[in-house]
């Protein structure tokens, strides 16, 4: 088997489905590339499966003489993760474009990045939507002028090694179509790679948006306008090679060699950083004002998601056995709807206790168990507080006469009620000290109708305890009506309330825990 | 983190004793409300070159200002409540709970051995300072309590 898989040749991997892009697209180039990394692999053909969503970069498995899969648009990365982790010996590579895993796809690339399924992504970026004939995309950079953007796109566009830097991928990588050689190198790389390897390449669309990458491809400019990453190197770049790129408070600045530069003044590249940081600011190097880097941004090892879920799957096995899917099912919530007309309610089934010891118990609470000074504090009803009655009155009360009441009967707040006894409102002497104090206001002339708030928020007697403490908390309420189910007033908790309730709950017998 | 232990532990310094502002014995009342009402503060402490010699709350402008207004122009050392009760620095948080909880106080001044003001003990403060206790059953709830799924389930 070895053997043969050494005599394999780009030939084996050619299909013979006839090749439906774009005469001089891109894509060509990609695919002649990977028909020509994949043999030095010595990866057998069979256990080679690409997968793709929807784009003209998605009909790339029907090009390879390998397994595929066509699948849903912007879920390739998603089917690929299952994949992985139903037979994890298999290699998948993800073939996507810009709208396929930016667009509608993007939240499914964030997450195969983040959990670094051992897989490799390839996303065709050409800025633009080919296979729906030339939508601006979200690479396209603001300005492009396209059928769907006449008077240029007005949004800002996604650069995807910093997306994919910034959803923790562990190999991040550019390349660009016309650079061969190059493509070939982060291919293998990608390949080599355990976790998600994540590689961008500039990929010419010549029928929409021709010439999008051609700083990156014109032998004229192309070396002044990117710049070859290369580790454990100084970053220069340059036909003559005489600049470089230093860091200057975080922020980097091309530099000319000599007259006092040197190389050992240039930021040195290291993909191998933990910190994603370094890569990071590489990926913001953009035309036209930096030299675009060309390479692998960051490739560092990280635990492997399908190796820690079928892991934790054998031990699970291991723990409590092979388990029964069929008994979890049946073990418990389930019902059965009674046959005919007649029947009135749904019958719950109890009888069948659970046979599962899969899903453990949290809550398990002894009904009898003394309840601690917390569970008191926090889930007791209101009605265990000692709770003042409220002092009542009706709308039409004026200002003066309600704050003698107060005054009289040392009361910090009314309840306001309407003929019928239900809550109306709550006048308080903050009313007072907001609306009133310090203005010239004639409190016989004005009612509390005027002042109260109105439609306070109020708890019933059965509410726990910690609610009180939420609204007071978080809202700053220091009196809060307690109301019946009715809505009539039959206490008032308030600051003090809870300081006295906690008083007495605490005992002075402490031991730290 | 225990309740218990930190109230038995904790002093009054170690909550928010913010709540207040400094006003001087001569200021006039309505300029002492202004000020309060801006800073959104219920509760003032006079000084006397530097040494606290009253207190004026909201309380205090419910119960003998709101309605004299004959008082609004009048030195506020008139109309504070003089020679305030004050709570050293090393209360404990729940002998400061028992003392503010018999008492018809809702705003003690916290001073340090040397008689300096640190700030005033609140009973906003002490509830706030409970509830940080348990931010996931306290700060985590529906707005009402009705708001409660029955279940721990969902889709």
């Amino acid at each position: 088997m070895a053997d043969a898989i050494e005599t394999l040749t780009r030939k084996d991997f050619v299909s013979d489905q006839e090749v439906r892009w774009c005469p001089g697209c891109g894509d060509y180039a990609i695919l002649a590339q990977m028909q020509r990394v994949l043999p030095e692999m010595g990866i057998a053909r069979e256990e080679m499966v690409f997968i793709s969503g929807i784009g003209c970069s998605s009909r790339f498995p029907y090009y390879m003489n390998t397994y595929g899969l066509h699948t849903i648009h912007g879920r390739a990365a998603t089917v690929a993760t299952g994949l992985k982790v139903a037979n994890p010996d298999l290699h998948v590579w993800v073939i996507t474009g810009d709208g396929d895993s930016l667009s509608i796809g993007g939240n499914h690339l964030l997450h195969v990045l983040r959990r670094n399924v051992n897989l490799n992504i390839i996303l065709f970026n050409n800025a633009i939507y080919g296979l729906t004939k030339g939508q601006y995309s979200p690479t396209s950079p603001p300005g492009t002028r396209t059928y769907s953007s006449p008077m240029g796109s007005v949004e800002q566009d996604f650069n995807a090694i910093s997306v994919a830097l910034a959803a923790e991928a562990t190999f991040v990588a550019r390349s660009v179509d016309r650079n061969t050689k190059h493509m070939a190198e982060i291919l293998k790389r990608a390949t080599e790679h355990r976790g998600t390897s994540f590689v961008e390449i500039y990929q010419n669309c010549n029928i929409y948006n021709d010439g999008a990458w051609s700083f990156a491809t014109e032998a004229n400019v192309k070396d002044d306008q990117t710049v070859i990453l290369e580790h454990g190197q100084p970053i220069i770049f340059g036909k003559d090679r005489d600049k470089g790129i230093r860091v200057n408070k975080l922020a980097p600045e091309v530099v000319t060699l000599g007259n006092g530069v040197s190389e050992s003044d240039l930021l040195a590249h290291d993909e191998t950083l933990d910190n994603p940081a370094h890569a990071y600011l590489l990926s913001r190097l953009t035309h036209p004002d930096y030299p675009v880097p060309l390479g692998v941004f960051r490739c560092v090892e990280r635990p492997i998601y399908e190796e820690q879920i079928i892991a934790q799957g054998r031990q699970a096995v291991e723990d409590r056995g092979a388990g029964d899917l069929n008994a979890l099912y049946h073990a418990t919530d389930t019902w059965i709807v009674p046959e005919g007309p007649d029947a009135e309610t749904v019958q719950e089934v109890h009888e069948e206790l659970p046979t599962s010891n899969i899903i453990p118990d949290i809550e398990q609470e002894d009904p009898m168990a003394p309840r601690t000074a917390l569970q008191q504090l926090l889930y007791d009803p209101i009605s265990s507080l000692d709770l003042p009655v409220p002092e009542c009155v009706s709308a039409d009360t004026s200002v003066a006469d309600a704050v003698e009441t107060m005054r009289s009967k040392n009361l910090g707040c009314l309840l306001v009620v309407n003929k019928r006894g239900l809550l109306r409102g709550i006048f308080a002497q903050g009313d007072l000290f907001e609306k009133v104090a310090g203005r010239d206001i004639d409190l016989t002339k004005i009612t509390i109708d005027s002042l109260m708030t109105k439609d306070p928020t109020a708890l019933k007697t059965s509410d726990p305890i910690g609610h009180l403490l939420h609204l007071m908390s978080l809202h700053g309420f220091r009196h809060i009506p307690i109301v019946d189910p009715d809505g009539r007033p039959v206490g008032l908790a308030s600051f003090k309330v809870m300081l006295k309730f906690t008083g007495g709950l605490f005992s002075d017998d402490i031991s730290p825990n | 983190m225990d309740l218990n232990y930190s109230l038995h532990n904790d002093t009054v310094k170690h909550v928010d004793l913010s709540f207040y502002v400094e006003v001087q014995k001569d200021h006039p009342v309505d300029q002492v409300i202004a000020k309060m009402q801006n800073s959104q503060r219920k509760c003032a402490l006079v000084m006397d070159q530097g040494k606290l010699i009253g207190i004026f709350t909201a309380h205090d402008i419910a119960r003998r200002v709101i309605d004299q207004s004959e008082v609004i122009n009048a030195p506020i050392e008139t109309i504070m409540t003089p020679d305030p009760l004050t709570l050293q620095s090393d209360t404990t948080l729940i002998e400061a709970i028992r003392f503010m909880s018999d008492k018809p106080h809702r705003y003690m001044p916290v001073v340090d051995a040397e008689g300096r003001v640190l700030g005033t003990l609140t009973h906003y403060a002490i509830i706030k300072y409970m509830s940080d206790h348990f931010p996931e059953e306290i700060y985590n709830l529906p707005p009402t309590p009705d708001h409660f799924a029955s279940a721990r389930a969902g889709a």
